[in-house]
């Protein structure tokens, strides 16, 4: 029983040992580590064994999600702290007024992203994104709840889509 | 007293608005999928603005960037809970209201 | 400056007690969890002020804590709690469109 698990747990290690370098995780590691301790020395005594134990293991399974290009990471998140602002500040708007300008509407729209984790990627950031929810990100089409100004939403989500190309290093067709 | 403490606290007192819109939006819109549009959106940039002060209020970079990661988690947590009850709503038979 | 955080804390413990009233009212199930979930996310922001006002920076790790159980809340709430397909039909509007 003991050894059948033991084996298990060998065979499991082998596969997930390949993949994304140890080295990068071991430094990703330790950055969260020196994150999460505030910068204390002290708490290495524990620090480095964890990290060690858990650089040992490839969280993505092989053949996973491609790896982000880092270099537009920045970019990336600067457009989307600024749209998430925005879309703070145009619900807080809607909210506010008397007369709660809101049109709901449900709108499909046609998928250009071709991998999983690109579309999930973009599922859930539609849902951070001005006036836009997402209902059922489906096979062939993305669902969509837009809280008003319909035309505006929908062109704000093709060059979403585009960004979002850009940062898994992915080609999609230009808009018609 | 420095400069750097008196920016980040008037950054958490900014985020404060954004949480009392949010609960506004939860109590003045009409069905569940509007509701989760006032959440996901305002509540976040709220909580954003209450790390990023706390962080500039602290000096200290690790901390700054703790609170950086509860935000990130929060962030993550709510626009994937607003995908998924949004969706558990349609396949639950609610219908979007003024479609 | 911690007569301000001590107020801000004030205020947004005051918002979760107004947000208790969709709560009460629903219709459906989902939005009761809607509610709650912005609790989490005010909590955590009470916390870590609290945290800065105290000084004691194990109150931030229970943030995190907060943070990290508000996601499975919610999947657990979509997943198991949420009662079966169909039953929300009837409740599900608010309102006719003016």
């Amino acid at each position: 029983m003991a050894l059948r698990t033991l084996s298990r747990l060998h065979s499991f290690l082998r596969r997930r040992t390949r993949g994304v370098g140890v080295f990068e995780r071991i430094v990703a590691y330790a950055i969260l580590w020196w994150i999460l301790t505030e910068g204390d020395v002290r708490s290495l005594a524990f620090g480095i064994p964890a990290i060690a134990a858990a650089a040992l293991i490839n969280p993505f399974a092989p053949g996973g999600p491609r790896a982000w290009r880092l270099a537009r990471g920045g970019p990336f998140f600067a457009v989307f702290a600024w749209l998430s602002v925005r879309s703070a500040v145009d619900v807080a708007a809607r909210v506010i007024r008397p007369a709660r300008p809101i049109d709901p509407a449900v709108v499909d729209y046609p998928w250009r992203l071709q991998s999983g984790s690109a579309r999930q990627f973009m599922a859930n950031l539609i849902n951070l994104m001005p006036g836009t929810l997402t209902i059922d990100p489906g096979e062939q089409l993305l669902v969509l709840h837009v809280l008003g100004g319909k035309e505006r939403a929908l062109s704000g989500i093709r060059r979403l889509e585009e960004r979002v190309a850009g940062l898994f290093g992915e080609e999609i067709p230009a808009h018609e | 007293m420095t400069a750097l403490a008196w920016v980040g606290a008037s950054l958490v007192a900014l985020g404060v608005p954004f949480f009392l819109l949010g609960t506004l939006g939860l109590l003045r819109f009409p069905d569940v999928f509007t509701r989760l549009h006032a959440l996901a959106k305002a509540d976040n940039v709220g909580l954003g603005l209450v790390c990023f002060g706390l962080g500039l209020h602290s000096g200290s970079l690790a901390h700054a960037l703790k609170l950086a990661l509860i935000w990130l988690l929060m962030v993550i947590a709510s626009a994937v809970g607003a995908g998924l009850v949004a969706r558990a709503a349609i396949a639950r038979g609610v219908k979007p209201w003024g479609v | 400056m911690n007569e301000l955080f001590i107020a801000i804390v004030l205020v947004l413990l005051g918002n979760i007690t107004v947000g208790l009233w969709r709560v009460m009212r629903g219709p459906t199930a989902a939005d009761r969890m809607l509610a709650a979930e912005t609790f989490s996310t005010s909590t955590v922001a009470i916390v870590l002020i609290l945290a800065t006002v105290t000084g004691r920076g194990a109150l931030v790790d229970v943030a995190l804590v907060f943070a990290l159980l508000a996601a499975l809340a919610v999947v657990t709430f979509v997943s198991r709690a949420w009662p079966d397909i169909g039953e929300e039909t009837a409740r599900g509007g608010g309102g006719p469109k003016p």
